[in-house]
């Protein structure tokens, strides 16, 4: 009977255990890239670059953005895109060079060119 | 018992190690380095004997100080070092020491606007902790090796995120070798982030305990087979996480092991502080 107790509790006191060190929750960081989320604040007119108007407010109805249209000017698509901030008539205003990096960088990535 | 005792000295071992396998698909920006500390508290009273279900006299007890470093080397490429300290409390009996530390890099492979897949690679390298051959309270199995995995990560419409990784993790003889992942998702508002996940680990080979009962003689198992053990186990994960602009972040978990084998149910909380430099905001 002693021995059938000792073998009981050592059988519960032996049994491994996880074993395999404390665990650890997933831990997940969700981050998009900060020029693509700059690009984005720029574009959407979150962050003001003049005193006209912003990029979507043009580029979302009256003159729509898609791929084959940026496709066609990728090569020179910073470019356009200082021509799009600097008209009086559109933006109206300036942004610095990291800035229209981020605009351009945006666009390639929204529309995947 | 004094390690928990003395904060000096515990802040002095903060470089020790962790068993976290899981990892995100989203890297830092380039030039940003993120310090967080996690305090987790382990414990359970069940347990799963092989196949069986069994139940422990005192709850079994494992507390941990991990420090965790993530440095963004290029816009695709992150180098990551996981390293801790662990205590584990059974009985009046306790085993601590570093715990089994993680270096590794995670590569970006791919970078839409909403889909990014990413890969890792990460060298292990065991810990200072004993390992008891006697008893079952090891803090870990203490043993070098490394792993590789692939990781998902997807930004869907209002605020909502998925995740999803897949990997293989080889140690030293005799441990055995594991599958391991976990799929969840999440939400971000404000600074806030709320994930939840299933995450599983499946050793493929090791011993397994059969029968009826435990049998702790030859040829049978025995208790120097500990960290031999074949492991099984399937949890839930929920967490949040506050961010501020100043680059620190608060973050508390909570974990259950839902199933396994030769496992633990263990129930596990995690709080953590981290902080980025130079914090947040355009760096490019």
């Amino acid at each position: 009977m002693k021995k059938a107790l000792a073998f009981c509790v050592l059988a519960t006191l032996a049994v491994p255990l996880p074993g395999s060190g404390p665990y650890s929750p997933v831990r997940v960081n969700f981050a998009r890239d900060d020029r693509y989320e700059r690009g984005r604040s720029l574009f959407a007119g979150e962050v003001k670059m003049g005193d006209g108007t912003y990029c979507a407010a043009c580029h979302s109805k009256n003159i729509p953005l898609d791929r084959k249209k940026l496709q066609s000017v990728q090569p020179d698509l910073q470019r356009k895109v200082e021509d799009c901030i600097h008209n009086p008539d559109r933006v109206n205003g300036t942004a610095k060079q990291s800035d229209m990096e981020a605009l351009a960088y945006y666009l390639a990535k929204r529309y995947r060119l | 018992m004094t390690f928990f005792r003395r904060p000096a000295v515990a802040i002095l071992v903060l470089s020790a190690a962790v068993n976290s396998w899981a990892a995100s698909p989203w890297l830092p920006a380039p030039g940003k380095l993120t310090v967080i500390e996690t305090y987790s508290n382990d414990t359970f009273t069940h347990y799963y004997p092989g196949a069986l279900r069994g139940t422990l006299p005192a709850p079994y007890d494992q507390f941990t100080f991990t420090t965790d470093i993530e440095y963004g080397l290029r816009r695709n490429l992150t180098l990551d070092l996981e390293t801790g300290h662990t205590k584990t409390f059974f009985r009046g009996n306790t085993l601590g020491g570093i715990s089994d530390s993680l270096i590794g890099l995670r590569w970006q492979v791919h970078n839409g606007e909403r889909v990014v897949f990413t890969v890792r690679g990460a060298g292990i390298i065991k810990g200072t902790y004993d390992l008891t051959h006697l008893s079952n309270f090891s803090p870990g199995e203490k043993a070098s090796g490394g792993l590789g995995s692939g990781i998902l990560g997807v930004a869907l419409p209002h605020n909502f995120f998925a995740f999803a990784e897949s990997g293989y993790r080889i140690r030293s003889h005799p441990v055995p070798q594991d599958f391991f992942g976990n799929v969840g998702g999440g939400y971000h508002i404000k600074g806030f982030a709320f994930t939840s996940d299933y995450q599983t680990s499946r050793s493929i080979n090791g011993t397994d305990i059969r029968g009826t009962v435990p049998k702790f003689a030859p040829p049978y198992f025995v208790a120097a087979l500990f960290p031999a053990t074949k492991k099984i186990f399937g949890a839930v994960d929920s967490g949040i996480v506050y961010s501020l602009r100043s680059g620190l972040s608060l973050g508390f978990s909570s974990s259950t092991i839902l199933h396994g084998r030769n496992v633990g149910k263990k129930q596990i909380f995690a709080f953590s502080v981290g902080y980025t430099f130079p914090g947040r905001g355009p760096h490019f």
